[in-house]
């Protein structure tokens, strides 16, 4: 193993891969930035270009792209309010309050950082559980599935706030709208009110775009001020300032990193959950949750340390067995067969050094995607100080763009249109925006693994021991709350009392 | 030029809105479970369950409101938030009527030039028209400001990345 970790590693530093890796970190610096434009998409825009190339500089080319969208995206997050990435969203909770108070390069550290940590701890555990982590991963059937699509649901009702009520009632609403489209299974339509274009169902990009996004455009075009409040100089330097604040909020980093690789190794959870429930632990173990939402530091923190990771942790079960763990590593599973690769016992033996090239790759991008992030902060918190205003036709573009993107339709823009109005909705009569996200983004799977639960077990899934495991930790995080509340209230009255 | 100031809305008026928004909600999610009865028993099953889950939760936080309402619960003081100029929810909150109008007459003024002259031609228009009437800047700003959009839209998707963008309505049949 040693042996082929060296043997990749000098052939990643050939002339050709590191120009390949290159230009993929600075398309994925892009790709990431423009909302919409996602990670996945663009893998598969390249994918054409790898048909003549040999593995190693093909994936330099492809996994230099990939990984840099994630730490990109986040840039966006915390500067506009506008998620670069799907899976960006989580971070613009906490990193774009930070912005507004001044903060920006405090957030952008943070995140830098506990992104390339995120990254290399993801590489790492790849290149040491790819031997191992199959017979764990065929232990979970459709009902453990599911019920770790329920578990990340719960996570992020908790973060809706003091209310349960509209937490679940939005997550339920979520679940719904994900349910528009054609039935799965028998082929009927179902919620599409007679429209072919809803046949397909509800994209998740003019969603994001328009629940996250539109809201900050408006609210761009009615304050009248820059996205930053404070008139103070460009705090870029306190960029450093929230690097070493990840570094020392590194117990937090790690089992964030741990969270987005373990997410990412279940096949089609995807980035979002990762770091939502990732989030909603970091809430969870705070000494001030009430910040969270406000600009709680480790709010950013462990959302971005989830992205990268969850990326390496995806490529477990793409690499181990060929099973896709994201839209993203389904286009990179094509491009193995492309490039004449064979997941599973090949990629692990005779094409060990492709499989360790990967980690390389990872670690490269994400060190030399972060030192330039670094590099171009000053330019971009600049950004934070233009009028709001003069932002809003370049950002209504970008919304635009980014919700066209995903169908080439019209009907996406709609899409991005309207939920950009519910997204408005919500915060003004202060329901939850995430719990309804979230929804959306697990109904299919939830969906998927709870038709095959039932098809394969009737209903005796239900007492498998891994599932009620889960049913255990969901009941736990729903209960933590309410207890934590009523505890708190019956110490106020008795401090009221006694005076 | 200064925003027309206005008081955040009471927490009485907050309560009400959520009573309606949830009666709202029931009427929503009774429609969904009503339509799955006419679905085959497989496709209708999750549907089912999600929508009767949904109601159940929505009339539980229904009746929770009306309890309160009736009991006229004495009103909890609002959780401290940062009341500075900016916050998303207190920009919404304050800002005017007329302000609120024009928001989103521009928006929707985008888009729907968007739909007729597709987005080589509505992005650098909306640029120009809203940086020089929307947000009163010079001439020269705004109209430089739209030719770099149109070069940018034009150099990024129709020439380097060859990416489908939105086009006019009478290009599309």
């Amino acid at each position: 193993m040693i042996e082929a970790l060296l043997a990749s590693l000098d052939q990643v530093l050939q002339l050709q891969t590191i120009a390949m890796m290159l230009l993929g970190i600075a398309i994925g610096f892009l790709v990431g930035i423009l909302p919409g434009l996602g990670g996945a998409v663009t893998l598969a825009l390249m994918l054409p270009f790898t048909f003549n190339m040999d593995p190693i500089p093909a994936f330099a080319l492809l996994l230099g792209m990939y990984v840099v969208t994630a730490t990109t995206g986040d840039l966006t997050s915390i500067l506009f309010g506008v998620p670069g990435e799907a899976t960006s969203a989580a971070v613009v909770l906490d990193g774009y309050p930070l912005t507004r108070r001044g903060q920006a390069g405090r957030a952008l550290g943070a995140a830098l950082a506990s992104s390339a940590v995120g990254a290399i701890f993801g590489a790492v555990v790849l290149a040491l559980s790819v031997p191992i982590i199959r017979p764990l991963v065929l232990q979970l059937g459709p009902p453990e599935f599911f019920g770790l699509a329920l578990l990340a649901l719960t996570f992020v009702v908790i973060l809706s706030g003091r209310d349960l009520y509209k937490g679940l009632i939005m997550a339920c609403l979520g679940l719904l709208v994900a349910l528009v489209g054609m039935d799965p299974v028998d082929g009927v339509p179902r919620y599409t009110f007679g429209e072919i274009y809803l046949w397909d169902g509800i994209d998740i990009i003019p969603v994001v775009v328009g629940l996250f996004g539109g809201a900050e455009v408006l609210q761009l075009m009615l304050s009248k001020t820059s996205v930053a409040q404070h008139t103070a100089p460009s705090d870029v330097h306190r960029a450093g300032t929230g690097a070493r604040e990840a570094l020392r909020h590194w117990s937090l980093v790690l089992r964030s990193s741990a969270i987005g690789t373990g997410v990412g190794l279940v096949p089609g959870l995807g980035g979002s959950v990762a770091q939502f429930i990732a989030y909603g632990h970091a809430k969870q173990i705070s000494k001030r949750p009430e910040e969270f939402g406000n600009g709680a530091i480790e709010g950013v923190i462990a959302a971005s340390a989830t992205n990268n990771a969850k990326d390496s942790g995806s490529l477990i079960p793409t690499i181990a067995f060929g099973i896709p763990g994201s839209a993203g590593s389904a286009v990179l599973l094509s491009a193995f067969l492309i490039v004449g690769l064979d997941p599973g016992f090949e990629m692990l033996t005779n094409d060990l050094d492709v499989t360790f090239s990967m980690v390389w790759i990872t670690v490269a991008a994400t060190l030399i995607s972060t030192a330039l992030a670094f590099a171009v902060l000053r330019p971009l918190t600049k950004l934070v100080h233009i009028p709001g205003q003069t932002l809003v036709p370049f950002l209504l573009l970008f919304l635009c763009l980014g919700a066209y993107s995903s169908t080439n339709s019209f009907g996406d823009v709609l899409v991005m249109l309207a939920f950009g109005a519910l997204g408005v909705a919500c915060i003004h009569f202060n329901w939850p925006r995430v719990p309804l996200l979230l929804g959306i983004v697990l109904g299919d799977i939830a969906e998927r693994y709870f038709f095959l639960s039932y098809s394969l077990f009737g209903w005796s899934w239900l007492t498998r021991p891994i599932f009620l495991g889960i049913a255990v930790l969901i009941v736990l995080a729903l209960w933590l709350p309410l207890w934590r509340e009523r505890r708190n209230r019956r110490r106020e009255l008795s401090k009221v009392a006694s005076k | 030029m200064t925003q027309a100031q206005r008081t955040p809305a009471p927490r009485g008026h907050a309560k009400n809105t959520d009573l309606v928004i949830t009666a709202v909600l029931v009427l929503v999610f009774g429609a969904a479970l009503l339509a799955t009865g006419a679905w085959p028993f497989r496709t209708a099953l999750f549907p089912t369950i999600v929508s009767g889950v949904a109601l159940l939760l929505s009339l539980a936080h229904l009746a929770t409101l009306l309890w309160h309402r009736r009991r006229a619960d004495p009103v909890e003081p609002e959780a401290p938030t940062d009341a500075a100029d900016g916050d998303v929810d207190y920009v919404f909150a304050t800002a005017g009527r007329r302000a609120w109008v024009a928001a989103l007459g521009w928006a929707a003024g985008f888009f729907v030039a968007l739909y007729l002259l597709g987005l080589l031609i509505a992005a650098p228009l909306f640029a120009l028209c809203y940086l020089r009437f929307g947000a009163r800047r010079s001439w020269l700003f705004s109209v430089v400001y739209a030719a770099v959009v149109l070069a940018g839209i034009y150099l990024a998707f129709e020439f380097v990345l060859t990416i489908p963008i939105p086009t006019a309505v009478w290009e599309q049949s």
